[in-house]
């Protein structure tokens, strides 16, 4: 069974004194082994939230509700505290975006990676000091053994996304979920830091999930695309298919914008803004800012529809008329 | 950030009384609290209509008459009389006065000084603000209750004396904080583009960076506020603050020492409203925090 | 003709004091940068952290004084002129919206600030400048009075944009002005930008680390590292033939939406710029994937090229048998890949 995670009707509930926010609304979607998922997305589309929920990782007054919410056959939804702790760390792991806040200032860099091994497999000290050591190398610092010795501040903000990495492989995890792990670095390092994602990924056969909202990252680093806006899952399909044949008009217009995609003065844009995600929301979430909207896109919900095999969309125009649209915008 | 449109709907997006006065009105702290010690000023403040007697007005016949629910007790003096005579309730209204009136003023001397000097010495950095924590140390070396004695001894006691004591002496909290708040706000981007705008520096210190460090100084406020009372009632019980026979809760508390084991009264009914205002102004200190911490800037 | 912005040879060191016992560092933000900006130009300025272009903005816009040289606005000093001068002349949109903007204060606060100091109008006509500039940028009337945290990231960017505006200056810095937004907002503000520099006749200063967006915008690009320029040229020359090997590898950087292509690998190496220590001879050298053996030894020359120079020593013609000999051999390397 290749079927690594399996996600059915994810939602994500905050109450707020305006009402209950719903910032992930039914997501499904699932994850092969050793395969590059990319959720893409612009700020407050939940995909974040997403990934903090598979994990139960959510802040204090969220609400998760699924269907179905199986790694590697186990039912996460009805495993226990201890449970979920035991698989976080050990065989799902987490990076995020800012390597300075995911790491512990006063403990070594040695210490925490230690920590993490001897949390789950426990063992001797020697045996976690040689893994890490390991790790350190494979993630390309150089003089590890040295390293651990060393606090977060004494390394740059590249290094610190790798010893980040190495954390994440020590106990050797199925599942990688990275969220926006190159934003907060510069141009050249995120370049080397994502190079050394795809080695590792491929050489330690891990499946990763990897949140994003630049679409470069996505092209260059994804097998499989979901796009997501205002809480839900509105395309997705294999990488080329989704730049080749983008069906959502959303999706589309998200390409237009970025600069480099055309050689025309001005730069396409996306009017209006996200919807309030407060309540339910009636039709399809972006019918107000879409250019081919009509009467029906406001009624009721908008299921995912398929475009060809593998890539699936969530709008009711038929893809030849929504990709027609998109040629003729281009010229 | 999310892009969402928060102003939809209403006419431009003006401060938001209601919901503002809905959060205030939810944080028990706040209410319990500032609703007593509005109590207490109103008190204070209709002292001459509550007072069933002058509280100056000695009656040595009447000396040391217990308080109701006490046997001997007289309905004319509720709370009884002291040592003079004189009417317990009646001192005790109007020594709400005293308290309140050191509080408020010492609270607002302190904070001028404090807020100031932590404002040019968070905003300046380098040597000014070395000069000011110099000075923020010396102060911290000075012994309060020496100083007020010093000053007793050139000057006679009085009101006035410890309020000026109290003011000079309890500013350096201030100082600290809204140097830490003013620092914080200097580095913020605001700060470089109204100098880029052309702004001089003392209009960025009054108009943009005091507004955000005002929540800072509030809280430091009430704490202050409290401690300048318990202080006041600390140098007046030894002598070197209020003089006899202005009412002040200290002095009752020095007094009732003499007559401790028969009357104790003499010491519950002031100890017990001194504990209540400090309680009432931490209480509301609390809910400003609450309420101001999770505010706009967060 | 005088230059909008000329910076000469300029210079610029920190002492900072590290811990209790002392032991002074020196960071070299800036070392030795001549830039010329023309009137009506769009300078893209670009280079990763460390590299000084936010000093650099900051001497720019005359809030900092150089350790040595200077920066001439409009062929004047620009720390000898008065605050209010200055302010009519530069001004700078800052990359992160959310703090530049005083949360305490309302849009109109805002955005009459600058006029109240320049003493410019009355009440009313402050007001009245006030929507005027928002209708420019793009913001509703009913935003007037609302406070920064009611606003979207795009609109406190407009607010930014328009508040820079309002004394008509006639040079606009703008540090990573999209850096902060999404993409689809950050096309909105990017469009508002050229709309407004046809409109007002600016002349803009585009710091980035997003070489598409400088690409788009800026019509010169200069490359910063460690306090340095390492190379200048126009942008389409820049960008089909990059000399210097840190451009090269910065653009080699670039993800662009393309699926097939993977990952580059742009051979850099992990050590990190460190301004106050940085390297003898030139600067990049450890980490340069072309590196020879002077340039561990001797600063390299500029060489001028095409319609711009770079700082390399691949390309001194004076270096003579040698170089020229390592130069082909490295040339015939890359061009074998």
């Amino acid at each position: 069974m290749s079927r690594l995670l399996e996600v059915g009707d994810l939602r994500v509930k905050i109450p707020t004194s305006e009402g209950p926010l719903y910032p992930v609304r039914s997501v499904s979607f699932a994850v092969d082994k050793g395969e590059i998922l990319c959720i893409v997305g612009e700020s407050g589309c939940g995909k974040s939230l997403t990934s903090l929920a598979l994990v139960g990782l959510l802040p204090p007054r969220a609400r998760r509700s699924a269907e179905r919410l199986l790694f590697a056959g186990e039912d996460l939804l009805r495993a226990n505290r201890r449970r979920i702790s035991d698989i976080r760390g050990n065989r799902i792991a987490m990076i995020f975006q800012d390597p300075m806040s995911s790491l512990n200032p006063v403990y070594t860099i040695g210490s925490q990676l230690v920590e993490v091994f001897v949390r789950h497999h426990g063992g001797g000290r020697a045996a976690s000091r040689a893994r890490a050591v390991e790790l350190l190398e494979k993630v390309g610092i150089p003089s590890p053994s040295e390293r651990l010795g060393q606090f977060p501040h004494q390394l740059s903000g590249g290094l610190r996304q790798r010893v980040m990495i190495a954390m994440a492989l020590m106990c050797d995890p199925d599942l990688l979920i990275a969220d926006e792990p190159t934003t907060a670095l510069d141009v050249t390092i995120q370049a080397q830091v994502l190079a050394l994602l795809k080695r590792l990924q491929r050489e330690f056969g891990l499946a990763v999930i990897l949140i994003t909202h630049d679409l470069g990252v996505v092209a260059r680093m994804a097998d499989r695309v979901l796009v997501m806006y205002a809480g839900e899952i509105v395309e997705q399909a294999r990488t080329e298919d989704l730049f080749a044949r983008p069906c959502h008009p959303y999706t589309q217009g998200l390409m237009r914008c970025l600069p480099g995609r055309t050689d025309a003065g001005r730069l396409g844009t996306i009017d209006g803004t996200v919807p309030s995600m407060i309540g339910d929301l009636e039709g399809c979430a972006f019918a107000e800012r879409c250019q081919l909207a009509f009467a029906q896109c406001r009624c009721g919900g908008i299921a995912l529809a398929e475009a060809e095999p593998g890539h699936a969309y969530r709008c009711l125009l038929p893809p030849e008329q929504s990709l027609r649209h998109l040629r003729e915008a281009e010229e | 950030m999310t892009e969402v449109d928060k102003t939809k709907g209403g006419v431009g997006a003006p401060s938001s009384i209601g919901p503002l006065v809905r959060r205030v009105l939810r944080n028990t702290s706040a209410v319990l609290g500032g609703a007593v010690l509005l109590a207490i000023l109103i008190v204070a403040i209709a002292a001459p209509l509550l007072a069933p007697h002058d509280p100056y007005a000695q009656n040595l016949s009447h000396r040391l008459i217990p308080p109701l629910l006490y046997e001997g007790a007289d309905p004319a003096h509720p709370l009884g009389t002291d040592g003079f005579g004189r009417d317990y309730l009646s001192r005790l209204i109007y020594g709400a006065r005293v308290s309140l009136l050191i509080g408020a003023t010492v609270m607002l001397i302190a904070g001028l000084i404090g807020t100031t000097l932590g404002l040019i010495s968070g905003y300046f950095g380098g040597r000014v603000d070395h000069f000011v924590m110099f000075v923020v140390n010396t102060r911290l070396a000075l012994p309060i209750f020496l100083v007020a004695m010093v000053v007793v001894v050139i000057f006679g006691p009085s009101l006035l004396g410890t309020i000026i004591v109290l003011g000079l002496f309890l500013w350096d909290r201030f100082a600290v904080v809204v140097r830490s708040a003013t620092q914080q706000a200097a580095s913020q981007d605001y700060v470089v583009a109204a100098s880029a705008i052309g702004c001089s520096h003392g209009r960025i210190l009054l108009s943009e960076i005091l507004p955000n460090v005002m929540n800072a100084v509030v809280v430091v406020g009430t704490i202050e506020m409290a401690y300048a009372i318990l202080l006041e009632a600390a140098l007046s019980f030894l002598g070197f603050g209020v003089q006899e026979p202005t009412p002040s809760w200290g002095l009752m508390l020095a007094q009732a020492r003499q007559y401790l084991f028969f009357d104790p009264w003499l010491l519950y009914v002031p100890g017990a409203a001194l504990f209540l205002i400090v309680l009432c102004i931490n209480l509301l200190g609390d809910g400003l925090r609450d309420l101001l911490g999770m505010g706009e800037e967060a | 003709m005088t230059l909008a912005v000329e910076a000469r040879d300029l210079h610029r060191t920190y002492h900072l004091r590290r811990g209790l016992g002392g032991g002074r560092t020196l960071i070299h933000a800036v070392s030795g940068v001549s830039l010329r900006v023309e009137h009506g130009a769009v300078l893209g300025l670009v280079g990763e952290s460390g590299c000084g272009k936010s000093t650099l903005a900051r001497h720019m816009l005359g809030i900092e004084s150089p350790s040595v040289g200077d920066v001439l606005i409009d062929g004047q000093p620009v720390t000898a002129l008065s605050r209010l001068k200055r302010a009519r002349k530069v001004q700078i949109v800052f990359q992160d919206p959310m703090s530049s903007l005083n949360p305490r204060k309302s849009v109109l606060s805002i955005l009459t600030l600058p006029l109240r100091i320049h003493g410019i109008g009355d009440r009313w006509e402050r007001e009245r400048r006030a929507l005027k500039m928002m209708e420019h940028v793009g913001l509703p009337r009913r935003l007037l009075q609302s406070r920064p945290t009611n606003l979207s990231g795009g609109q406190r960017q407009r607010v930014a944009i328009a508040r820079a505006l309002m004394v008509r200056p006639e040079i606009l810095i703008c540090d990573e002005p999209t850096s902060a937004l999404d993409v689809s907002v950050q096309a909105q503000i990017l469009n508002l930008l050229q709309d407004l520099r046809a409109e007002f006749g600016l002349t803009y200063i585009l710091i980035s680390h997003n070489l598409a967006v400088i690409k788009h915008m800026a019509q010169r690009v200069a490359v910063m590292y460690l306090g340095k320029i390492v190379e200048e040229n126009e942008t389409a020359a820049l960008f089909a033939n990059p000399r210097h090997p840190y451009t090269r590898a910065l653009l080699d950087s670039i993800l662009t939406p393309e699926p097939t292509k993977g990952v580059p690998e742009t051979g850099l190496g992990i050590t990190f710029p460190n301004p106050a220590a940085p390297p003898p001879g030139c600067r990049f050298h450890p980490r340069c994937p072309d590196v020879m053996a002077v340039c561990a030894a001797e600063a390299p020359p500029t060489v001028a090229c095409e319609r711009g120079f770079v700082e390399c020593h691949l390309y001194d013609q004076n270096a003579g048998a040698t170089a020229s000999k390592e130069r082909h051999r490295i040339r015939s390397m890359t061009h074998a890949e």
